[in-house]
């Protein structure tokens, strides 16, 4: 391994660490899980043979990459889920015990493509051009997707109001 | 702009560009434009940004204070390193305690399971050696010829062992640094440095398994019995059997990994070996180190004469001009007793500061303090942290933050044990 892959790791991990458990957070819920993703990927770019000096879009390919890894933490993780419907009550949704699990329980009533679009957009603060790049699909997609998504939760959210 | 126009792109109100203030595109601008004149496309509008306060976390789920520590720590186990020379240059055999235990623990919880195919390779092969009146071998390691026998460095170049056993007596040469035994004294000398030391029982890991390769596949057949893990391949070319043992690195990480690939068994590793299909002795071996998918070779044993016609004298033959120390007396750690490991690496350096030389005699055994002195009379400490244990290592590492009297500071890891006969602390490393 070249001496200038260990500095970009380094710096990748000071610049874009606390961007990228924030995006694991929030797609696989827990703390340690969170940690642990992100620390998988930083492992894997440091046994890897890619040439990290040419990417041109860090953060972009870090997200993208810490994205496959949370899905196959997902499919890999058992879980007992509940379907939620439409009759559910919002308020006592809203009272789930963290900010984080109260969103997700929004969330879970729009198609997964709608939601991660959204998540991306309000808790990791990227733009629909670099969200576009992760996900690799057009930048109009990014924005259908997004509106449609929010437009579903509006009618909710004024249902029970 | 019209009404149905505004809601094909309401999404456009929503980028990071307006959110976040900063220029806006010709269909933002005639967007907000439009919501001034209609009244339900302001409606629209506000109730999307009702929508995204709400689905915006309120509090940013923030990594703890901890998560950069064990980030950076991950990212530096998992990427090769050069370890300076001097972090371990006196550390004489240190880890022989924790991996005697470890030995006993795999031995003495193997379930009853069946034993695997390798596991009897390795019996037969650990009874060959045994038996063997002499054994002679070459042994090519990536170290440093003055280096203790038991550190690693995957990036340096490979280093020629000469290991000769006879009876009770064997000999280690790794061309700067030599060490011979009977059975039960051992002594140990570096040339280069005009520095000798001598002692009893173990002195190091790896010695103890050169000259004794039987423990070596005693242990191997210990680790195949257990089933702990540990991935096995065999295959058959030539006439030889080739068994490829893969296990990750042996010790304690929770605090520390500043010993992790130091030494082999403190190493993601995987280890080949051959034996004789006929007469079941083991005839070659080699160690690759891991990272991650890629691996290093680092050790080779590259002959193994059985009963080969060695000479006792040979073995027990002492350079001349060497005076012999014995590191590990009675007054080894004697003012160091009773603390803890990082109030005796303190004391170490605040008797370094005024140079007081008794003090330090007793606290750095392993070397002649006269030979520290240029660099470390009248150093300061800046920072001391607790003691933490790494790998196999049986005392502790003390990280400190020093200042040289020429101005320059350095971070170290002191390494500090007590198991003397005094019970107190000495330096082993570290400086």
């Amino acid at each position: 391994m070249k001496p200038e892959r260990n500095t970009i790791i380094g710096r990748w991990a000071e610049l874009y660490g606390a961007d990228l458990y924030r995006f694991a957070r929030f797609r696989l819920g827990s703390v340690a899980d969170a940690e642990d993703a992100v620390q998988d990927l930083f492992v894997r770019l440091a046994t890897s043979s890619s040439d990290l000096g040419s990417v041109a879009s860090p953060r972009s390919f870090l997200i993208r990459s810490l994205r496959n890894l949370c899905i196959d933490r997902l499919k890999r993780r058992t879980l007992s889920t509940t379907p939620l419907t439409e009759k559910m009550d919002i308020e006592q949704e809203c009272e789930a015990e963290s900010e984080i699990e109260r969103i997700k329980v929004l969330m879970r009533h729009l198609p997964e493509e709608q939601s991660e679009v959204i998540s991306m957009r309000t808790a990791q603060n990227l733009s629909f051009a670099e969200i576009a790049e992760i996900l690799d699909i057009p930048t109009t997609t990014v924005k259908s997707r997004f509106a449609y998504g929010i437009d579903k939760l509006r009618k909710m959210l004024n249902d029970k109001k | 702009m019209n009404c149905e126009i505004f809601k094909q792109n309401i999404a456009e109100l929503f980028d990071e560009s307006v959110a976040s203030g900063g220029e806006q595109s010709a269909i933002q601008r005639e967007m907000l434009e439009h919501i001034e004149t209609c009244a339900d496309c302001k409606a629209l509008y506000e109730e999307f940004c009702y929508t995204m306060d709400v689905l915006t976390p309120s509090v940013n789920a923030e990594p703890s204070v901890e998560f950069s520590r064990r980030l950076s720590e991950r990212i530096e186990k998992a990427t090769p390193k050069r370890k300076s020379l001097h972090r371990v240059l006196y550390r004489v055999g240190g880890a022989v305690a924790s991996v005697a235990a470890m030995f006993l623990v795999v031995i003495n919880l193997l379930p009853a399971t069946p034993a695997k195919a390798s596991s009897g390779y390795f019996g037969k092969a650990a009874a060959k050696l045994n038996q063997a009146q002499s054994l002679f071998m070459r042994i090519s390691m990536r170290t440093m010829p003055a280096e203790n026998f038991d550190f690693l460095d995957p990036t340096a170049e490979f280093v020629e062992h000469t290991v000769q056993r006879v009876g009770e007596a064997w000999r280690v040469d790794k061309g700067d640094r030599v060490m011979f035994g009977d059975g039960g004294q051992w002594w140990q000398w570096v040339e280069s440095w005009n520095n000798g030391w001598t002692g009893y029982g173990v002195p190091s890991v790896l010695v103890d398994l050169m000259v004794n390769p039987q423990k070596l596949m005693q242990f191997e057949k210990s680790l195949a019995e257990a089933d702990l893990g540990v991935i096995y391949e065999t295959r058959n070319e030539g006439g030889l059997t080739f068994v490829t043992v893969t296990s990750p690195a042996l010790g304690d990480w929770l605090e520390s990994n500043y010993m992790y690939m130091s030494s082999i068994l403190e190493s993601d590793s995987r280890r080949e070996y051959a034996f004789d299909r006929r007469t079941k002795e083991l005839i070659a071996a080699s160690v690759y180190v891991l990272y991650g998918t890629e691996e290093e070779k680092v050790l080779t044993v590259d002959q193994i004469i059985y009963n080969a016609p060695i000479m006792s004298a040979d073995v027990a033959r002492l350079p001349e001009g060497i005076e012999f120390v014995e590191p590990l007396n009675a007054n080894s750690g004697a003012r160091f007793v009773g603390i803890s490991a990082r109030q005796a690496a303190v004391k170490v350096f605040e008797a370094m500061k005024i140079w007081d030389v008794e003090v330090l005699r007793e606290g750095i055994p392993f070397v002649d303090v006269e030979r520290l002195r240029d660099d470390y009379e009248g150093v300061t400490i800046l920072e001391v942290k607790d003691a933490v244990r790494s790998g196999l290592y049986v005392g502790y590492f003390v990280p400190m933050k020093v200042q040289y009297r020429n101005g320059k500071s350095e971070e170290l890891m002191v390494a500090m044990r007590n198991d003397t006969p005094s019970g107190g602390w000495i330096v082993d490393g570290g400086i």
